[in-house]
């Protein structure tokens, strides 16, 4: 997971989301070793928050230390079922995530990335390989990101459909009865995640010739441009409708969600209205400036 | 491969003989393979070519070819004149999205032959609430080029475009529970502010 769904940082009144983060941090030390706390997603986070909301659990929490905060003792929730499974899919996840990369990279980014399959992670291959499911449908995946025959839609309609599996698994798993709206929650929110990735990642992948849907969807464009910088300059421009349209839809189906949201609602509304947003706004910019840095560099060059 | 062939060409869907062929030459010299010297750069004008061919012989033959898979829908709706209604009652269609049952909207409207700029709308909002954006807003912009007047449609693909179709959607529920409720206060003020000065508006509470 990419880690785009969180509250902005200055944000102060997002007290459950820290302490859920501090609690699926502790629960993946306790599982699966101290080093796969870096694991951790914020993605994760939020959908884990969703779910004690949906389920209407009960926010109760203590104060733990922590070694990010020596200093001072942090707010953390205390873990429950939903958390423990929380924490196997953020590792589950993390776990694909890294095959993806060691099949992607060369050279000593792959080694790299080899390395982490074999050293300090306590994997817990046996539950890992539990989820079955989950497992077949990033299969599936990969084989259509593989085949390169589908467009952007296409594509993060699939991912879409892989977080909704996650959600309707770990609701079935905890016992926690969700609307059913919230199935297609998660299919936006997993669109929304692949798609910021295209978004962020376009002008490496333009330059090393990785797949990404939104190259292949703008052929004209980049042949039209002899500088790769312009060319995702302007695939950017044509293609930023659909990040605000899939926003748009997400607030729209998130109205649903409202009323089942209890205590949990002013933070999730908070993520939903005001972050997301800002973190479309900032991948955008980013690549803005990422470009006009481009294109500095390559005008020196010259 | 379901893109517009037209829009391929650059060309509008009425284009004589000699504008599809002079379109398709300026597309030729613009894309051919054999002006990009890096390898990536060849493929993707070679993958470029085949669409401009493919999208060319399908203009061409009208349709006739059967490589080109673009749904027939051209022939289809050329079949009629355009503008015209294909005579289909659309509102079941229309009550099945506004219930939020794409999957058995696009069925239904998948089964529909002849295909008229309603078909193309309504398929296009079962398209972007099923996230298919690109194909939705490709489904729009067939809906006006068929009945370029109508205001619904335009909307839509306005809409589609600036990034507010569903909350504009919501918008229009919402609006009408708010004059509702906004009629309500403004009564039960207008009786609050009479009995104060000792009258009564509304006799009964």
């Amino acid at each position: 997971m990419f880690g785009y769904i969180r509250p902005v940082k200055n944000e102060f009144d997002n007290y459950l989301f820290k302490a859920q983060y501090c609690c699926l941090c502790k629960a993946l030390g306790r599982q699966y070793g101290f080093s796969s706390r870096m694991f951790l997603s914020f993605d994760i986070t939020f959908f884990a928050l969703l779910l004690h909301a949906l389920g209407k659990n009960e926010f109760i929490y203590r104060y733990e230390p922590c070694i990010m905060h020596p200093v001072e003792k942090r707010r953390v929730k205390t873990p429950n079922q939903i958390d423990f499974l929380s924490a196997d899919i953020s590792v589950f996840l993390a776990k694909k995530k890294i095959e993806d990369n060691i099949k992607d990279e060369k050279n000593l980014k792959r080694l790299f990335y080899q390395s982490l399959c074999y050293v300090p992670f306590n994997w817990n291959r046996k539950k890992l390989n539990d989820y079955n499911i989950l497992n077949k449908l990033f299969d599936d995946f990969d084989t259509q990101e593989m085949l390169k025959k589908m467009n952007s839609d296409e594509l993060s309609n699939e991912f879409g459909k892989i977080l909704e599996q996650v959600i309707l698994y770990a609701s079935k798993r905890t016992n926690t009865l969700i609307p059913n709206q919230t199935i297609h929650f998660a299919f936006l929110i997993g669109k929304l995640i692949y798609l910021l990735d295209a978004f962020e990642d376009l002008e490496q992948d333009l330059k090393s010739w990785k797949y990404n849907p939104l190259i292949f969807e703008n052929k004209d464009i980049i042949l039209s441009y002899p500088k790769k910088v312009e060319a995702a300059l302007c695939i950017r421009k044509e293609e930023k409708w659909r990040l605000y349209l899939l926003l748009d839809h997400i607030q729209y189906s998130f109205s649903f969600l409202r009323e089942f949201l209890g205590i949990y609602l002013k933070e999730i509304d908070g993520i939903i209205t005001k972050s997301l947003p800002a973190m479309i706004d900032r991948v955008i910019k980013d690549e803005t400036n990422q470009i006009e840095k481009g294109d500095l560099h390559e005008s020196r060059s010259l | 491969m379901n893109q517009d062939p037209y829009k391929v060409l650059n060309i509008k869907p009425n284009a004589t003989k000699k504008e599809i062929k002079d379109a398709y030459n300026k597309l030729v010299k613009q894309y051919h393979p054999d002006y990009y010297k890096e390898k990536h750069m060849k493929e993707l004008a070679e993958q470029k070519m085949k669409e401009i061919n493919e999208a060319y012989d399908y203009v061409v033959n009208n349709g006739k070819t059967k490589q080109y898979n673009y749904e027939s829908e051209y022939t289809q709706s050329n079949s009629n004149s355009q503008n015209q209604s294909s005579g289909y009652d659309y509102r079941y269609i229309r009550n099945l999205i506004q219930s939020g049952r794409f999957n058995e909207a696009r069925d239904i409207l998948s089964e529909i032959k002849v295909r008229d700029a309603q078909w193309f709308y309504l398929m296009g909002v079962v398209e972007i609430s099923m996230g298919n954006y690109n194909q939705g807003r490709v489904y729009f912009e067939k809906a006006i080029r068929l009945d370029p007047s109508n205001q619904e449609y335009q909307a839509a693909y306005r809409q589609t475009v600036n990034g507010y179709f569903f909350s504009r959607r919501a918008g229009h529920a919402r609006t009408d529970t708010d004059t509702c409720c906004q009629v309500c206060a403004t009564l039960w003020c207008l009786d609050c502010c009479c009995e104060c000065s000792g009258g009564d508006f509304i006799t009964c509470c």
